[in-house]
């Protein structure tokens, strides 16, 4: 990368900053006792450091089990989703079938209603079928919103890959399964990964559906504990910073691990078969 | 080792027809080429042999049987894409090993036969490699090694040279003409290079805009051209054709081109092309300058003179009709002059003026 020009480096800094600084606070209040919290001047370090916000909010207040929930509900739901929409993209991208444009038109519109509009509806069903209260519901709930997306994306993806290597690959012997998963998804890596990282995304921070339909608390995922925190008449605000970097840490774990794939993912379109 | 056989095959994409009634049998053992303009047609008539398209009416035979219906994995056939079509993601020797590796194949067997082809096509030492580090030469011999690793009962080759550079199409095209008399597969290959189709063909077919214009080796092909489509699409440069009208006097014939009338050369061994109007043809090379024997003199007036160093084309102009007559490079012959032309008989053609099918000599 060419040294940028001291304009833009300041302009860089400077968005940099914006976006650093309400992470750095939030990691930071998590370390601080009651009184510096509201310290006048604000101190950027604590002077005494401590964890007992973790410790409370871990083992007290049952954060542990709600990231153990949250990471088995949104791994779930990833893996699931990915299960799904890897076959369904490439039946949309590369088989023909009756109904196959209206297939893709109706998930296309699935995406002009807003969520909360499906609220209701989805309580409804799930409520009906004995999944409230229970993180299966949940994830079939998570599965209803992210599986239009992934289907779209990938099927993009698929369509955007040189035909040539799967007429190969049949004339070679593969069936349709076996093209699929011998050379189109070798390759798509990087939309896989995109998709993945989205659809965890989706599962990890839900909140709407999360407060509506978990109600005991040893299903709660994280969305619905750190709301808790709040609703109590005084709000322990190391508390609920504590929650916050224990909600946001992985996600930001996740994209440091697969940040190259995701931009890969999202500028990728022209594979150069060979 | 299979015959091949089209039966009346026509294909439609939407409004468009790809190919029209085509029927085409291709022998056990040879190389047949498809040979035609782009959008002929060739292209598709080999992916419904190959199974990824289905004829929209007709049928195809391989070795004998119907195979309508029949996965494209499941006919014993092996396809050398234009584009290469090698996995990316996979090395030089997996690429190799992939059609035996899908079919279980044992691993010893497996590794013994990449090893052989690799040997014959001379990539051993890229087997390690991936596709990309590749050239195009060494691309298109790993898709040749895959296609033959398999020794599937049929080739199906679409242009499988055009992407590369011409000194390497040459090559490659010897190569490819040596390795299918070695295994003796049969061999379905397309281009729209004629020169290709010349050299690698046991016989060309020759089609244009979805239907079948001409069956024959190339020899036939080139001698005696279906219609006028063959004649000017093979060989380069393409035949001459002069409108001409003849008349029967008696015994023989004068041939009327323009205000010229050239009487047909008694006892030349050839009788005359049939009385009235007609479109005469003859190859660049056929026609000899200034005496005889032949058909002749045909007064022409030198317009252009192009040297390629082992020939000068000549193109002259007959009465406002346009002619290329090949000449030794030492020809003298520059534009502005006029010149005499002989015609050899026994390498005229003759085509109906209004249909363009040649109909003398007949059949």
């Amino acid at each position: 990368m060419r040294r940028p020009a001291l304009g833009t480096a300041a302009v860089l800094a400077l968005l940099t900053a914006a976006v650093a600084l309400p992470f750095y606070w939030m990691a930071l209040s998590s370390t601080k006792t009651f009184s510096e919290l509201f310290a006048l001047p604000p101190r950027l370090w604590p002077r005494y450091p401590t964890l007992v916000a973790y410790r409370d909010v871990l083992f007290t207040q049952g954060f542990l089990r709600y990231l153990a929930n949250s990471l088995v509900v949104a791994g779930t739901t990833v893996a699931l989703d990915l299960a799904i929409a890897a076959p369904g993209a490439y039946a949309l991208a590369r088989l023909r079938f009756r109904g196959r444009r209206w297939t893709s038109m109706v998930l296309g519109l699935i995406y002009l209603v807003p969520p909360i509009l499906l609220v209701v509806p989805l309580f409804v069903l799930l409520t009906r079928l004995g999944l409230r209260d229970s993180l299966a519901g949940l994830v079939v709930a998570y599965l209803a919103q992210t599986l239009p997306v992934s289907l779209y994306m990938l099927a993009n993806y698929f369509r955007a890959l040189p035909p040539e290597l799967e007429e190969a690959a049949r004339v070679d012997g593969c069936s349709r399964a076996g093209v699929l998963v011998r050379v189109v998804l070798p390759l798509s890596a990087p939309a896989l990964t995109g998709v993945g990282v989205y659809t965890f995304l989706i599962a990890w921070n839900e909140f709407l559906l999360a407060y509506i339909l978990l109600d005991s608390p040893e299903r709660f995922t994280l969305a619905k504990g750190l709301y808790h925190l709040f609703s109590s008449y005084h709000t322990a605000w190391d508390r609920v910073m504590a929650a916050s970097v224990l909600m946001t840490a992985p996600v930001l774990a996740l994209f440091l691990v697969f940040q190259r794939r995701l931009v890969a993912g999202l500028t990728a379109g022209g594979v150069k078969g060979a | 080792m299979a015959e091949i056989f089209l039966d009346r095959v026509t294909k439609r994409f939407g409004r468009v027809e790809a190919l029209r009634e085509l029927t085409l049998r291709v022998r056990e053992g040879e190389l047949l080429v498809l040979l035609g303009p782009s959008g002929c047609g060739k292209s598709t008539a080999l992916r419904i042999v190959a199974g990824l398209e289905a004829p929209t009416s007709g049928g195809v035979w391989i070795g004998g049987r119907r195979v309508d219906g029949v996965e494209p994995g499941d006919r014993d056939l092996a396809f050398v894409f234009q584009t290469y079509a090698l996995y990316p993601h996979k090395t030089v020797a997996e690429n190799l090993a992939f059609p035996l590796r899908v079919r279980k194949v044992s691993r010893e067997e497996e590794e013994a036969r990449v090893r052989e082809v690799a040997a014959l096509l001379g990539i051993g030492e890229l087997l390690g490699r991936r596709p990309r580090e590749l050239s195009g030469g060494q691309r298109q011999r790993v898709a040749l090694g895959r296609a033959i690793v398999r020794r599937p009962r049929a080739f199906l080759m679409d242009e499988p040279l055009s992407n590369l550079d011409a000194r390497l199409r040459v090559e490659m095209r010897s190569e490819i003409r040596r390795l299918q008399q070695r295994l003796g597969t049969t061999t379905v290959y397309v281009t729209h290079d004629q020169v290709e189709a010349m050299t690698l063909g046991d016989r060309v077919a020759v089609l244009r805009q979805g239907r079948l214009q001409q069956v024959g080796t190339p020899r036939q092909v080139y001698e005696l051209p279906a219609n006028r489509f063959v004649a000017g699409f093979v060989g380069s440069p393409p035949m001459n054709l002069l409108r001409i009208h003849v008349e029967r006097t008696g015994d023989g014939a004068v041939l009327h081109v323009g205000d010229q009338a050239l009487p047909w050369p008694a006892g030349c061994g050839v009788g005359p092309p049939p009385p009235g109007p007609l479109e005469l043809g003859f190859r660049p090379h056929s026609a000899r300058l200034g005496s005889g024997p032949g058909l002749g003199p045909l007064r022409a007036r030198v317009e252009e003179r192009e040297y390629l160093g082992g020939a000068v084309l000549l193109h002259l102009d007959a009465g406002g009709q346009r002619i290329t007559v090949e000449r030794p490079p030492e020809a003298r012959e520059q534009p502005g002059e006029g010149v005499l032309l002989y015609l050899s008989p026994r390498e005229l053609v003759g085509f109906d003026v209004a249909t363009g099918e040649r109909v003398w000599p007949a059949g």
